[in-house]
């Protein structure tokens, strides 16, 4: 009987990884006929936070600002690069090359988790749905671009399975992997905390122990971030302070942003669109018995919207309880119908726009 | 305590004091002088940026 069970679980596994390579080829599909058309190499996709990626995967975070702009690459988390660097020793490619193929790989794994993570969540949601939406959205593109996007999804999606499993030192260990990737990787400490608080006193000791370790270690990699950028240059909050290089305050008014995002109009608009949407659907899933996701993807979004509308749709887009809720939306066939080919288009236009290295898209 | 969870304890001790470390030493106010040897204020930042 067990041996059934786990027989149907590995064939359910292989199931998922055979989907998550079919849907990544289809987005790698949609690239490559986007780079025919326009004559572009379809492997040369790392511009803007792709190359400060790679910047510090080839020579580490730097001890000044630009003379000129004032930007530092203080403002980019460590993790990604380091395993760019990893990669780039291993196999001698180019810095870009290996941050873009690195990207391609954390890709497939992060459509392949979002699948393990919606159908654990939300068993309604095909296993198909789950992953198309992940592999084939308008903003999927930043799976290809060597961006960190990918890796956050990825450990994202872990996280909230083993927390799901109350593996809490699983859920430390890939708690402090997140909070060295971005900066609102640190975030999973507040669903932790909540379903620890609710468990801590009716658990055993040695469980009481095992949930402080795994929230002792969510911020550890934040911690070692902090401390190199002091030992670089000075102040732990590095990351912090050089945003204003990029025109933006370190913590403006989250609504006063979106307001005035409203009252700007064009791409300003759908980015304020897309945040009111993304909050909307945060405290949805805090009311209806999503505590976990609603409270991550609320902060998630509050955060990064307090410093501005413009990266908006990559901190939307990459977050797992957002897409499941778009997954179970796209569940419901009508709507998949009329959906799925939109997100192919704009996937498309989304490439076009990249390749044209429009500054809107970054 | 098993073997286990005096590991953990100790791990939970290290971790504790790094943090401390880092919350009184490194967060320091003064820790973040020699940073304005590097950057502008955020005011002639933002309007370079602009």
């Amino acid at each position: 009987m067990l041996s059934d069970t786990g027989s149907a679980r590995r064939q359910t596994r292989l199931y998922f990884l055979w989907l998550s390579l079919g849907l990544f080829a289809a987005h790698q599909l949609v690239e490559l006929l986007i780079a025919v058309l326009r004559h572009h190499h379809a492997l040369d996709t790392c511009y803007w936070d792709c190359k400060w990626y790679a910047g510090i995967s080839e020579y580490g975070y730097s001890l000044n600002a630009d003379a000129v702009k004032h930007q530092a690459n203080w403002a980019f988390f460590p993790l990604f690069p380091m395993l760019v660097l990893g990669a780039k020793t291993v196999t001698t490619l180019s810095v870009p090359l290996a941050s873009v193929l690195l990207g391609k790989l954390f890709f497939i794994l992060s459509i392949y988790a979002f699948i393990e993570f919606a159908t654990r969540y939300a068993e309604q949601v095909p296993p198909l749905c789950a992953g198309m939406v992940a592999a084939l959205s308008p903003y999927a593109i930043y799976g290809n671009t060597g961006y960190t996007e990918p890796l956050f999804l990825l450990l994202t999606c872990v996280f909230f399975i083993f927390l799901k499993e109350r593996n809490y030192l699983g859920c430390g260990l890939v708690g402090a992997a997140l909070s060295a990737t971005r900066v609102p990787g640190i975030l999973v400490a507040l669903p932790y905390a909540v379903v620890v608080v609710q468990l801590f006193w009716s658990a055993p000791r040695d469980k009481q122990l095992e949930m402080v370790l795994g929230g002792l270690l969510i911020p550890l990699g934040l911690a070692l971030f902090m401390l190199h950028l002091y030992q670089v240059t000075g102040d732990a909050l590095a990351f912090v302070h050089v945003q204003k290089a990029w025109g933006r305050p370190p913590m403006g008014n989250p609504l006063s942003v979106m307001a005035e995002g409203f009252q700007r109009g064009n791409i300003h608009l759908i980015w304020a669109l897309m945040s009111l949407t993304a909050v909307l659907i945060a405290l949805y899933l805090m009311f209806t018995g999503y505590l976990t996701l609603g409270v991550f993807s609320l902060f998630c979004t509050l955060i990064p919207l307090a410093t501005g509308l413009q990266s908006m749709p990559r901190y939307i887009w990459w977050q797992a309880p957002i897409l499941l809720v778009l997954a179970r939306v796209v569940s419901r066939r009508p709507l998949a119908y009329a959906l799925m080919p939109i997100f192919l288009m704009g996937l498309a236009y989304m490439y076009m726009a990249w390749m044209a290295v429009k500054a809107w898209v970054v | 305590m098993g073997r286990v969870s005096r590991f953990y304890a100790l791990i939970i001790v290290v971790l504790l004091a790094l943090y401390a470390a880092i919350g009184f030493y490194v967060l320091h106010p003064a820790a973040s002088v020699a940073y304005s040897q590097y950057f502008l204020s955020g005011e002639q930042a933002a309007s370079t940026h602009r």
